[in-house]
């Protein structure tokens, strides 16, 4: 009977452990099937190599260059303070910067662990030749980013650097991970996702001390596209190096389809140096001011007054002003900077010579409201959509905007200094190459842009506006841009040319008391049958027609050169 | 014809049940070592070649002779784990082992049925009076050995002997509220017991409670045995392709905690099947313990299956984490000689109970 009882308590103690091994390895078993994985299988990333950029004829801008890097392994390395003692050794840098790397760059006892990158052939080599020292020591090729022009296409291209916690919580669910490169700027930054192609990886197997096992799946990284750019390499350092460090900025392009055939911002910076001291220097080599900086146009607005009163039929292209240097209206007097007058004006001899009085006359007749209007129809007041990041969308005023925004009346002292572009008017230099291609092509309104190919597909898409101007007004005006560079008293005959008819406006562009004007040199070429147009801009760069007007020459005889 | 006969009652069923234990036994063995050492293999093989011979001397021996050698079997074990006490080799934090030359010989193992024979002996030679004075004479009878392992310290051992004690009470005839008075009364000692503990043990003991404290030291073990147990799921990941075991998350996975690695491979599925043989064993010594009537052969069947379904019973317990490490052998599958042995020589004095009724 006892015996009975005992072998009825066991089958009982047999059936609770079958019981807690049904729930162990049924009921739980996925839970500790993943526990399992996840103790054993390991993710190692393989970046993919990343797209290159290229100018219109496909002369390499940006690329990705074959570096050395040393890494160390921790599960190869006897001793891996030792190995990083004789590394500095024969490097010639510090232990301690290693170590930092190596403290920051570490994620696993397989995985290569990058201690510096960049180092000379030579070096890698020396390296080489003692690895029996330091087992745990690798040299690999690393990609890294080419700039070919370093800084003549910094504003176009951008740079890359590592992606940072808030793109990272953006872009996480397209497959962006963390320690990626990523654009940070430019079109780097606007074709990331073309350029960077698709990582690749390997799981890897590794046992309870994190070594590699073996490696179970490999995915092969996928190459990132190329890009070419409508840019024009030559043109573009040709400008870059015309600025000579000077802040501005300058546009070229193509009024026929809006391809930007160069596109400076000075003073510039490096993209493949240190971002960390651009981003310091008081000369804020970051902001790409073709884009990103709103001015005052000054003069050049007049092309804009001078088609809103012969639009609106105020004005006839022969109809003529008396200027004797000064316009009152009210008790308020705004001088022409002719302050002896420029007599007897009509319209092409007001552009010629920029005479304020003539396009306060013509402005009042218009009014603001037209004004606005014909600013709004070249592309004024909004942005362009160009493929950059930051666009400034400038200012049109208007009578609403300051009842508004200055809780002002609007005063016909307003007119007159919107007229002839100061007062609250702010524009980008590629707002201004867009409306003088307007003018240029008489009468369409283009989309700037900069990408002109991904990998085989051209782009296409790009909208163009019909602004409906009159032929014989847009003639009118560009007869007078003609004069600028080629009548005598012209206020930009420093841009004469010889090789090529240059037309343009020039603009000096009062900004405060004691502040250097802007200087604007704005045009198209050759006259006759525009096939650029162009923006040449200097912030505080004094008169238009100086140095500006000889910026855009030599650019443009360096193009017509070329392109004989 | 004699021959015959004489072996007629033979359990071929117990034989045929170990031996397919032991051969599942080898086939994790293998898994478990190959990597590192086909040598755990070839000593098993031999340990249980040596197993048989003595397992053949004890059917061919009646278990009687055996159980009147009780307190000859009872000195030795004491005078081996005294000289463990003195003598011996420390490994793992413990000291249970003695070195003599050819192999490490572990006295607290064969100290379980040693001291589990005199207990049988010293009930068979008081089956007459069943009171409390002999209760009490065969509790200190059981308390020097108990202790003695206990500092070695071998909780596992020690604690088997409580159940082998309560279990020959029981079977003997002994009244139950005498065995309640005792339960009582170590229960109220049990307090005493954790100052003999090693820091070890308590440290066992808290990391049973809750593993997560010391995930990489103490609790280490079991969670990735656990882990390992769990992952096998339904049919398991394969013979040899075990990745707790393989990839050494696994520790101490030939000895005491080898279950994982057959449920890890063979999933619920082998290690159902398993527990089921182990249960069958369990059982045929409860049967040979019924079908016998002299009071010598009931005590020494229950002993033997007591000895063998509570390391069962702890060891897989422990190893998928359902109850503390106490360092028990799974018998006929865990690797080392002393367990196997021991064992080996259980099964056959069970044999001898069916033969010499």
């Amino acid at each position: 009977m006892r015996i009975k009882i005992l072998r009825l308590f066991f089958t009982i103690l047999f059936v609770i452990v079958g019981i807690c091994l049904y729930y162990l390895q049924i009921i739980r078993g996925p839970f500790y099937d993943n526990l399992s994985s996840r103790n054993s299988i390991r993710l190692l990333n393989i970046a993919a190599p990343r797209g290159d950029i290229y100018d219109r004829a496909g002369k390499l801008i940006v690329t990705s260059a074959l570096s050395f890097g040393v890494f160390i392994v921790p599960q190869e390395a006897e001793d891996i303070d030792a190995e990083m003692e004789k590394l500095a050794a024969i490097l010639g840098v510090s232990k301690s910067l290693l170590e930092r790397n190596y403290k920051r760059n570490r994620t696993a006892s397989f995985a290569p662990c990058e201690l510096i990158r960049g180092i000379s052939k030579k070096a890698a080599i020396l390296i080489e030749e003692s690895r029996f020292e330091m087992p745990g020591i690798l040299v690999k090729e690393v990609s890294l980013r080419d700039y070919r022009y370093e800084g003549a296409f910094s504003h176009v291209t951008g740079y890359i650097g590592e992606i940072g916690p808030f793109e990272l919580e953006l872009l996480k669910p397209y497959g962006y991970s963390i320690k990626d490169l990523i654009g940070k700027d430019g079109i780097e930054r606007y074709c990331d996702k073309i350029l960077r192609g698709k990582n690749g990886g390997m799981q890897i197997q590794v046992d309870n001390r994190g070594r590699q096992v073996k490696v179970m799946s490999y995915k092969k990284p996928k190459s990132g596209r190329d890009i070419y750019l409508t840019l024009d390499a030559g043109l573009q350092k040709k400008v870059y190096d015309l600025f000579d460090g000077r802040k501005g900025a300058a546009v070229f392009m193509d009024p026929g389809n809006g391809e930007v055939l160069c596109l400076v911002s000075s003073p510039s910076y490096d993209p493949g140096g240190s971002i960390s001291d651009a981003i310091r220097s008081d000369e804020s080599p970051l902001l790409n001011r073709a884009v990103m900086g709103a001015y005052p146009p000054g003069s050049v607005f007049k092309i804009v007054t001078a088609m809103a009163a012969l639009e609106t039929k105020k004005i006839r292209p022969d109809t003529g002003f008396v200027c004797d240097g000064k316009f009152k209206i009210g008790r308020d007097e705004l001088n022409c900077w002719n302050r002896d007058g420029h007599g007897y004006v009509d319209l092409k001899k007001a552009i010629a010579w920029s005479c304020n009085v003539y396009f306060c006359h013509a402005g009042l007749m218009a009014g603001a409201e037209k004004i606005s209007e014909y600013a709004g129809l070249f592309g004024l007041g909004k942005k362009t959509g160009i493929e950059l990041f930051g666009e400034s969308s400038g200012l049109v005023p208007s009578k609403e905007w300051k009842r508004i925004e200055k809780k002002e009346i609007w005063y016909p002292g307003d007119t007159a200094n919107f007229s002839i572009g100061q007062g609250a008017l702010l524009t980008t230099p590629l707002q201004i190459t867009r409306m003088i291609a307007a003018i240029a092509n008489s009468g369409t309104l283009v989309q700037p842009h900069i990408l002109k190919r991904v990998g085989d597909a051209e782009t296409a898409g790009f909208k163009t506006e019909n602004t409906r101007i009159t032929r014989e007004y847009a003639d009118a005006v560009k007869l007078g841009m003609r004069m600028v560079t080629e009548d005598i008293d012209g206020t930009g005959t420093r841009a004469y040319s010889e090789i090529v008819s240059i037309s343009a406006k020039t603009s000096t562009a009062q900004v405060r008391h004691g502040v250097p004007p802007h200087g604007w040199f704005a045009g198209f070429a050759p006259s006759g049958n525009p096939k650029i147009c162009f923006v040449v801009f200097l912030e505080n760069g004094g008169s238009g027609g100086d140095v500006p007007a000889e910026i855009a020459r030599d650019a443009l005889e360096y193009w017509f050169k070329k392109n004989e | 014809m004699l021959k015959v006969h004489k072996y007629k009652d033979f359990d071929w069923v117990l034989v045929a049940v170990a031996a397919a234990i032991f051969i599942a036994g080898l086939l994790f063995l293998f898994s478990a070592t190959y990597l590192r050492n086909i040598d755990f293999v070839i000593r098993q093989v031999a340990w249980f070649l040596a197993g048989s011979l003595f397992f053949i001397a004890m059917i061919n021996i009646n278990y009687r002779k055996i159980v009147s050698l009780g307190y000859v079997f009872y000195s030795l074990a004491l005078v081996s784990l005294f000289f463990v006490f003195l003598f011996g080799s420390k490994r793992m934090g413990a000291q249970r082992w003695l070195e003599l030359g050819f192999f490490n010989f572990q006295p607290s193992e064969f100290a379980k049925l040693f001291i589990t024979l005199a207990l049988i002996q010293y009930l068979t030679e008081h089956k007459a009076e069943k009171g409390m004075r002999h209760i009490t004479a065969a509790f200190f009878f059981m308390l020097a050995p108990f202790i003695l392992i206990l500092l070695q310290p071998d909780l596992g051992t020690a604690l088997m002997l409580v159940p082998v004690f309560f279990t020959l009470l029981y079977v003997w005839g002994a009244k139950l509220k005498h065995l309640l008075f005792i339960i009582a009364g170590g229960v109220a000692l049990s307090p005493l017991s954790w100052f003999l503990l090693k820091d070890y043990q308590k440290e066992r003991l808290m990391v049973f409670m809750n593993p997560n404290i010391d995930p990489l030291g103490a609790g280490y073990t079991v969670i990735q045995s656990r882990i390992a147990i769990g992952s096998g799921g339904v049919a398991g990941k394969g013979w040899l392709s075990g990745t707790q075991n393989q990839l050494n998350f696994l520790a101490e996975r030939h000895t005491d905690f080898i279950f994982s690695v057959a449920g890890e491979e063979w999933g619920f599925a082998g290690a159902i099947v398993l527990l089921a043989l182990y249960y069958v064993l369990v059982r045929r010594a409860f049967e040979i313990a019924g079908k016998t009537d002299d009071p010598c052969g009931v005590l020494a069947a229950c002993g033997m299956a007591v000895i063998i379904g509570i390391q069962v019973l702890v060891n897989i317990s422990m190893t998928m984490g359902f109850m503390p490490v106490v360092g028990l052998p799974l018998p006929l599958v865990s690797y080392g000689g002393s367990s196997l042995l021991v064992t080996m020589i259980a099964l056959g004095i069970l044999e001898s109970i069916a033969l010499h009724r």
